[in-house]
């Protein structure tokens, strides 16, 4: 259990949750990101079985950079601010537990990358996913996205920016669920639940395995 | 599907992901141009970009794929067009993008 000025933690029942507190719309900075990765790596040590990770408040699961931020980056500085978010994102891809994020709002840009490396996502009607990168002149999660769903859905949403909303995603395969508002955290809890039932070192050799398949190493 | 070569209808080809959106015939025309229009309000350094890697994920080692998108990512930091995104998202106007 924690929490820093944008981010709180805690564990039940052998699940950990994550939420990004950055009103209004929970976008990233270095204070949530550093939460993110305390969290993360408290539940590691602690054996925790599944993680959900998810926005606090009903507007927003993680509106993605700070535009602030980013406008005072220099050439020296963007390769710290690129490596941060690659930190966060490499720590959930290579915690045993699976991390479910729950999906509860505007979900965009580096929001929407960050939702793309969770284990899988549930959603409710309110979430509203964006590759909104192009519409700022950026790119990004388009190596996520153009590997989990067609060519035609990930060139789709990449080149027009355009909002997902719920129903859509779920056909799309990028939610595996979405329910009423209300019900996410639950339904979430359900999921993360499900496989915290499994054998932990089972789970944990199948996430390997899956990573391994889906990222064989540089070269393979 | 190449094998049988059977018609497959809109409700299938949107739902293999082969189609996108399917709308009335009659809005067909319409429905394409703003499409077209949307993406030609987009930065073009940046649908170019996109459109790039995009082609070239399936081809590329994910973490290879990852380095090159963070190569497109650093080159379009310093674009003018984004700069003008920023600015225009910060003073809440629509932003004008030349492509450089």
């Amino acid at each position: 259990m924690g929490e820093n000025a944008q981010t709180r933690w805690w564990r039940q029942d052998g699940v950990g949750y994550v939420v990004i507190d950055n009103p209004p719309m929970n976008v990233l900075s270095d204070v949530n990101r550093r939460g993110m990765l305390e969290a993360l790596g408290e539940f590691q040590r602690d054996g925790v079985r599944a993680v959900v990770l998810t926005g606090a408040g009903d507007r927003a699961f993680c509106g993605g950079a700070d535009l602030k931020e980013e406008e005072r980056l220099t050439p020296e500085t963007v390769q710290q601010f690129l490596r941060r978010g690659q930190e966060v994102n490499r720590t959930i891809r290579e915690l045993d537990a699976p991390v479910i994020a729950a999906i509860n709002g505007w979900t965009m840009g580096g929001g929407l990358v960050l939702a793309l490396w969770c284990d899988l996502r549930v959603g409710s009607t309110r979430a509203k996913l964006g590759a909104v990168g192009v519409k700022v002149g950026l790119m990004a999660s388009n190596v996520q996205l153009a590997r989990l769903v067609p060519e035609a859905r990930a060139r789709d949403a990449l080149l027009t920016g355009r909002t997902l909303e719920a129903a859509e995603a779920l056909a799309w395969g990028l939610l595996s669920a979405v329910v009423p508002p209300e019900e996410l955290l639950r339904e979430a809890t359900a999921w993360a639940r499900r496989i915290a039932a499994r054998p932990a070192a089972l789970v944990a050799e199948a996430k390997r395995a899956l990573n391994r398949a889906l990222e064989p190493e540089p070269g393979a | 599907m190449l094998l049988t070569g059977r018609t497959f209808d809109a409700a299938e080809a949107l739902r293999l992901g082969v189609v996108t959106r399917v709308v009335p015939a009659a809005r067909l025309d319409d429905e394409a141009r703003a499409a077209a229009e949307l993406i030609a309000a987009r930065p073009p350094l940046a649908v170019r970009a996109a459109r790039r890697a995009i082609a070239r994920v399936r081809d590329l080692a994910p973490a290879e794929a990852l380095a090159e998108e963070h190569e497109h990512v650093r080159r379009l930091l310093r674009s003018r067009d984004h700069q003008a995104a920023v600015a225009a998202s910060v003073a809440r106007r629509a932003p004008v993008f030349t492509g450089e």
